[in-house]
């Protein structure tokens, strides 16, 4: 699927090229034009409903760009109020049933998501290490670990 | 609407975004002097820095809206939501490694227990080790070395 979403945007690029304007508006109709072809082109192939997958890869951006902003106003609030009053902990979550690929792409995420930030990785690949900023509850901090991968996995990855 | 309304709010949407980003750039800044430990830091600086650069990034499109800053630009966002993880990920893990203290109100470190009882495997690096009292007691140059010349400088 995620092919589909780089062949769409590699016919919007063409078609940048090939227009006349040079304009982001001439961009987004390239994008438009490329998503109907794609679209076909998926149902062709029999790869059913990669409108709705797009959708949910856009969805998850919006999500994921909403929970950045939440974490720089954590760290706004936590720069400006005089006393800290963090909980720092690092915590291991499994990653073992996942492909490279997305192991990478979570710890991304897990890094630029609240109060989170990926330390290492275990040898065999079958944990993260998190520095969690605010984990007086342990298995709090793990669910919310856990709502992340599911919408990565959920939006992008399936 | 003509050019010139389309240039106004142009304008206006790029103060907007550069004053969001100038923000949060700032916020990083201070929240670099104020946190405790090597870990806090890194979560300041990556989390604003990242947001603060997509403010500037915003503000540079709506500013010119030129499709070739459009593309440099959208280029720029997707490098830097890639590096800057991956960069503050491999700081963490060598901070980890040399052997940075954590803050005292850490309440546990899971990642130091694992490796104590040997479910890590990994060996300690030496160079690290090495390039922590390198840098307490730094060599003299040596001029045939191009390469202890560099960590002179």
């Amino acid at each position: 699927m995620i092919r589909l979403v780089l062949l769409n945007i590699a016919l919007a690029v063409g078609w940048v090229f090939l227009a006349a304007t040079f304009t982001p508006v001439s961009f987004l109709a390239g994008l438009a034009f490329a998503f109907a072809v794609t679209s076909i082109y998926a149902t062709a192939t029999g790869h059913r409903g990669y409108g709705y997958h797009l959708f949910k890869i856009v969805r998850f951006g919006v999500y994921f760009l909403s929970i950045l902003i939440k974490a720089n106003w954590q760290i706004a609030y936590e720069a400006a109020t005089p006393k800290l009053n963090m909980t720092p902990r690092i915590i291991r979550y499994p990653v073992g049933h996942m492909s490279d690929i997305e192991k990478t792409t979570l710890a991304n995420s897990i890094t630029l998501t609240p109060g989170t930030l990926v330390v290492d990785v275990s040898d065999d690949g079958e944990y993260i290490y998190v520095h969690c900023m605010y984990a007086k509850d342990r298995e709090a901090a793990v669910r919310d670990l856990h709502e992340l991968a599911t919408n990565l996995h959920e939006g992008v990855f399936s | 609407m003509n050019a010139t309304h389309i240039h106004l709010v142009g304008d206006l949407l790029a103060a907007i975004c550069l004053s969001f980003g100038l923000f949060f750039m700032v916020v990083g800044v201070i929240g670099l002097n104020r946190f405790p430990d090597a870990y806090g830091r890194l979560h300041a600086t990556t989390k604003c820095v990242t947001l603060g650069l997509l403010g500037f990034l915003l503000a540079a499109i709506f500013h010119r809206l030129h499709l070739a800053i459009f593309t440099k630009a959208v280029m720029t966002i997707i490098f830097v939501f890639i590096a800057n993880p991956v960069g503050s990920h491999m700081i963490a893990k060598a901070a980890h490694k040399a052997g940075y203290k954590l803050w005292d109100k850490t309440l546990s470190d899971e990642l130091a227990e694992d490796r104590e009882s040997g479910r890590l495997t990994q060996p300690p690096e030496p160079h690290l080790v090495d390039e922590a009292t390198r840098a307490a007691n730094p060599p003299a140059a040596d001029v045939d070395d191009p390469i202890s010349m560099k960590r002179a400088m």
